[in-house]
């Protein structure tokens, strides 16, 4: 048991670090409770440094309690990425959160519990144990998007989040069970027996499959099921849409890279043309439906559902190629998304409103965040040779591979678009007068973390390294 | 001494370093800003003429001073610059004409921080394309060598900017996207195993393409850079984009860029596919003589100095692609030779067009006259490029149409001739043509330099104007001074291309 425990070390930590958070807040009842962001972002930094030993002293995958849960390569990479989204958006809400929430030291523990929740995902070896952690994951976000309990739009998107999640969890549910009805399991290894490539699905199987890729396209936003998406990233606080936006929609991309390429493999015509049409619905209708928004916020939930799409390409692959580059894509968009929504969360604490009209002139109100948001659009875009272009060329790359042209022409014609509304906001901040409008201010925590967001964008430019580790880890899976 | 090992990385960097210093410099120091832009491209014009001596020392020919990077660990994509005389004469003619034009735009005030940035960023993304021998960042540098034009006339530029930017950028694109997919092509035709694709342009050069294949992919490629070249009909983003550029910008895009394109169809088209090369050849070659007798007929009824000049250049990217067409070495030694000479030429002309529109407020050229009176400096060195331009022996101009021209003339004896073996031998047809349009330059040009510079002065309105003054001059003396010079001794920059020319002539 304690051997089994052992193994858990950074599902165990995580937990601790969430408790720890909350139980430091009591300490301190009054006054500035600022360091406590800076706090959780180190607790989440030294997981991060945890979950790098453990990648290290871990080269081969290690089964626990008879396959429920699987420790390997690639479920590490997806909770580094999961950590790291909690240490940059802890430190970038320092001040957001002593401003605008009560109960500081909550929030900041509902981080934690989520990335926990998150982590069980990315290595479940087993729908239950999926559906915990999804659970977790979950309902720590519906608490955390109602946060500013004083603005209603925050409230209204709590609800909408709660009732659409819900219903996705129902869905996740009866996908579960139809499963359970036709092969008698829920172990992944077990299920992976019941589909061998000659035998092929029973309907039972596939119907469940099908109902469990729905229940996760909910979760990454993808076109039909991304309609809670825009009305919750907009009301949500901006760090928190931050958050949601990428770590969130990571975690489902490792769920059905779980299922999927896992147990589901040897039957892939049981998925794989649902999830080639929500690649495409996704690109097609977050690039079209972005073009036309005004406020940053839907903008970039419709501009995510669109990336959403992107990453979708990858798992379409079903290869090691396509499972490399969907990891390596959601690494370098954690940094991207997240750093674009901390800069509007500086924009919109100093306009009170996240209207692109408020970011006229922002090249000489601040030119730092100026050009920090610049590249972070343009790593949207896929511009080279930024981040996001890697990521893009290796998706397209795998699904080229896999013989899946016609996905990789509507992906390069779908980002061509997607450049004119990522180019709105440029010419806003550079090209529009800023007449009236306030000098924007940047702190040193908020600075800080759109710093590192910035390293990463720029520093991928040089992708080798961050390839070779996501080989390893997607190699392992195969 | 020898240059370190990955000389070129450092040229390309130089500007990078710059563009980020100048990223950090406060706003309000131009000086600094402007300082920085200099010594900046003054290190890789000090260093590519080291290479370029190196490379002459040595005669050496092919490949030298590579480097390469691993970039991403399959599919062939990797950081691999190199360089041979070809290369290395157009990334001097770079280094020159940016440093120029650093000097040129001295006097910018607005906003001239971002612009020192993007035309740093911008002459980053040249050089890389002379120096990449991978096709993928090759694509790539040439996108980052497009893309900041838009802006750069956008926002600096005059008259009707925005529609001469847009339709600058939109014209490129396309040719970009038909260059893409020739790309692509060779990376998938190649004749290598699935496993081992590559973007290694040494190695694709190598491949051996199916004969069908070479005439598509070939005449995809001659329209995706012929654009950025200024073939006719696709060449008319080049005078509204040349006459409404800020002058640094014009110096650049029609002394360096517009040979990007050339080099694109020398360096890929007649690299790799050679086949398809000798199949295009006619066309090439009667188009690049419509642009030649087009240009310089376009040229002599303008009334905008500007646009006399941007036809000029049109005309001139003609001789250059009669050059390659008639796919000897003499004739394509004399190309390159031509996109040098008129790199200098141009970058010249600009930006005297944009010191005489500084002083004297205009450029109509019906407006002028007599200024030689006032500006004797600035009457000197524009009749050095005048009589470059119509290729006067003793100016660089004339080496290199004259090496065309007999090149053309001896091109395909017996090969491509009207009417089978004994008909018409129709690139003497084409250099006959050529030779003509030259006396129409000759008109042109010598008519505009009178009614400049002679003539009565209208003493009144053209009192106080001034000759070129300090950073003014780095300009006209560097690239007028260059014009004689090859004119006269024309064999180091003749040998520099010829050491490299034997793989690419088809």
């Amino acid at each position: 048991m304690t051997e089994t425990l052992r193994q858990l070390r950074p599902e165990l930590l995580t937990l601790g670090a969430a408790l720890l958070v909350i139980l430091a807040d009591l300490i301190q009842t009054r006054g500035d409770r600022r360091w406590l962001g800076w706090f959780s972002g180190l607790l989440a930094m030294l997981l991060v440094v945890e979950v790098s030993r453990f990648w290290l002293s871990h080269p081969r995958p290690v089964q626990l309690w008879d396959g429920a849960i699987s420790q390997d390569r690639l479920g590490l990479i997806f909770k580094a990425i999961f950590l790291l989204g909690v240490a940059v958006a802890s430190v970038g809400s320092v001040d957001f959160a002593a401003q605008r929430f009560r109960h500081v030291g909550e929030y900041y523990g509902l981080l934690f519990f989520s990335v926990l929740g998150m982590m069980l995902m990315a290595s479940a070896g087993d729908l239950l144990v999926l559906y915990l952690g999804l659970e977790l994951a979950t309902v720590s976000l519906y608490a955390l998007t109602s946060y500013a309990k004083l603005s209603p739009r925050s409230g209204e998107a709590g609800l909408k989040y709660i009732v659409m999640g819900a219903t996705s969890s129902a869905v996740y549910l009866y996908g579960t069970s139809l499963i359970y009805g036709s092969v008698g399991t829920t172990r992944f290894a077990s299920i992976a027996q019941m589909t061998t490539p000659l035998a092929g699905p029973g309907p039972g199987l596939a119907a469940g499959g099908l109902l469990v890729v729905a229940a996760f396209g909910f979760k990454i936003a993808a076109a039909p099921f991304h309609m809670w998406a825009p009305d919750v990233y907009q009301g949500a606080p901006t760090p928190v849409t931050g958050f949601l936006s990428t770590a969130s929609k990571a975690a489902g991309f490792a769920a059905l890279i779980r299922v999927l390429l896992g147990p589901m493999v040897n039957a892939p015509n049981s998925w794989l043309g649902a999830v080639i049409l929500l690649s495409a619905l996704s690109m097609v209708v977050g690039n079209l439906i972005a073009l036309s928004q005004r406020d940053i916020k839907r903008m970039l939930a419709y501009s995510g559902i669109a990336q959403a799409g992107y990453a979708l390409v990858g798992i379409a692959a079903a290869s090691q190629l396509g499972t490399l580059a969907t990891g390596f894509f959601l690494f370098q968009y954690l940094f991207t998304n997240l750093g674009a929504f901390l800069i509007v969360t500086a924009v919109g604490s100093s306009a009170g409103n996240d209207q692109i009209a408020g970011y006229h002139g922002l090249s000489k109100r601040n030119p730092v965040l100026a050009l920090a948001l610049l590249l972070f659009l343009l790593s949207l875009g896929g511009i080279p040779p930024l981040s996001g272009f890697w990521g893009k060329l290796l998706l397209f790359w795998a699904a080229a591979e896999s013989g899946l042209y016609g996905l990789v022409l509507l992906g390069v014609l779908a980002s061509v678009l997607s450049l004119y509304y990522y180019l709105m906001v440029a010419r806003a901040m550079y090209i529009e007068p800023e007449g009236e409008r306030p000098v924007v201010g940047l702190r040193l925590p908020l600075g800080l973390a759109v710093l590192i967001c910035v390293v990463v964008v720029v520093g991928l430019a040089y992708p080798r390294p961050l390839i070779e580790l996501a080989r390893s880890a997607a190699g392992g899976f195969f | 001494m020898t240059p370190p090992a990955p000389s070129l990385t450092i040229i390309l960097l130089a500007p990078l370093l710059g563009a980020l210093l100048i990223m950090v410099t406060p706003r309000r120091s131009l000086f600094a800003i402007r300082m920085i832009a200099a010594v900046a491209t003054g290190i890789d014009l000090v260093l590519s003429g080291w290479l370029c001596h190196v490379y002459l020392g040595n005669q050496w020919q092919g490949l030298e001073f590579v480097h390469r990077v691993d970039w991403v660990p399959f599919g062939g994509i990797g950081y691999f610059v190199a360089a041979d005389g070809i290369s290395l004469s157009l990334v001097l003619l770079t280094a020159l004409v940016i440093f120029c034009g650093v000097f040129a735009s001295w006097t910018i005030v607005y906003r001239t921080k971002e612009f020192y940035c993007l035309l740093l960023l911008l002459v980053t993304g040249v050089f890389g394309v002379f120096v990449s021998q991978n096709l993928f960042f090759f694509f790539l540098f040439y996108e980052l060598a497009v893309l900041p034009m838009y802006l750069l006339i956008g926002i600096w530029g005059t008259g009707p900017k925005e529609y001469s930017a847009m339709k600058l950028t939109l014209y490129l694109l396309v040719g970009s996207a038909f260059m893409l997919v020739g790309i692509l092509g060779i990376y998938f035709a190649a004749d290598l195993p699935p496993g081992e694709r590559t973007f290694d342009l040494s190695l694709l050069s190598q491949a051996t393409y199916s004969p069908a294949f070479q005439v598509i992919a070939f005449f995809l490629l001659y329209i995706g850079f012929g654009v950025l070249a200024g073939i006719w009909p696709l060449h008319t983003w080049s005078p509204d984009g040349h006459a409404s550029a800020p002058t640094a910008v014009s110096m650049l895009h029609a002394g360096v860029l517009m040979k990007l394109g050339a080099y694109g169809v020398l360096r890929v088209g007649f690299g790799c596919l050679p086949q398809g090369a000798l199949t295009w050849a006619w066309l090439i070659g009667g188009i690049a003589v419509i642009n030649i007798v087009y240009g310089a007929y376009v040229a002599m009824g303008q009334t905008d100095l500007k646009y006399v000049i941007a036809y000029s250049s049109v005309s001139h990217m003609g001789v250059v692609m009669l050059g390659l067409a008639s796919c000897n070495e003499v004739a394509m030694n004399g190309a390159v030779f031509q996109m040098f000479s008129h790199g200098i030429m141009t970058g010249l002309f600009f930006a005297l067009v944009g010191l005489v529109y500084e002083k004297s407020h205009t450029r109509e050229i019906g407006a002028m006259g007599g200024l030689a009176r006032r500006m004797p400096g600035i009457a000197l060195a524009f009749t050095i490029g005048g009589m470059a331009s119509f290729g006067l022996p003793g100016t660089s101009g004339f080496v290199a149409e004259l090496l065309v021209f007999l090149g053309a003339i001896r091109a395909h004896a017996g090969q491509y001739l009207i009417g089978g073996v004994g008909g018409v031998p129709l690139f003497a047809i084409y250099a006959m043509g050529a030779v003509i349009a030259i006396v129409v330059t000759a008109t042109y040009v010598l008519r505009f330099l009178q009614r400049i510079f002679h003539g009565p002065l209208e003493e009144a309105k053209y009192a106080e104007v001034p000759d070129a003054r300090t950073t003014e001059w780095v300009a006209l003396a560097v690239l007028s001074a260059l014009l004689i010079v090859f004119g006269v001794y024309p064999s180091p920059l003749t040998n520099l291309i010829d050491s490299s020319l034997w793989p690419l002539v088809p």
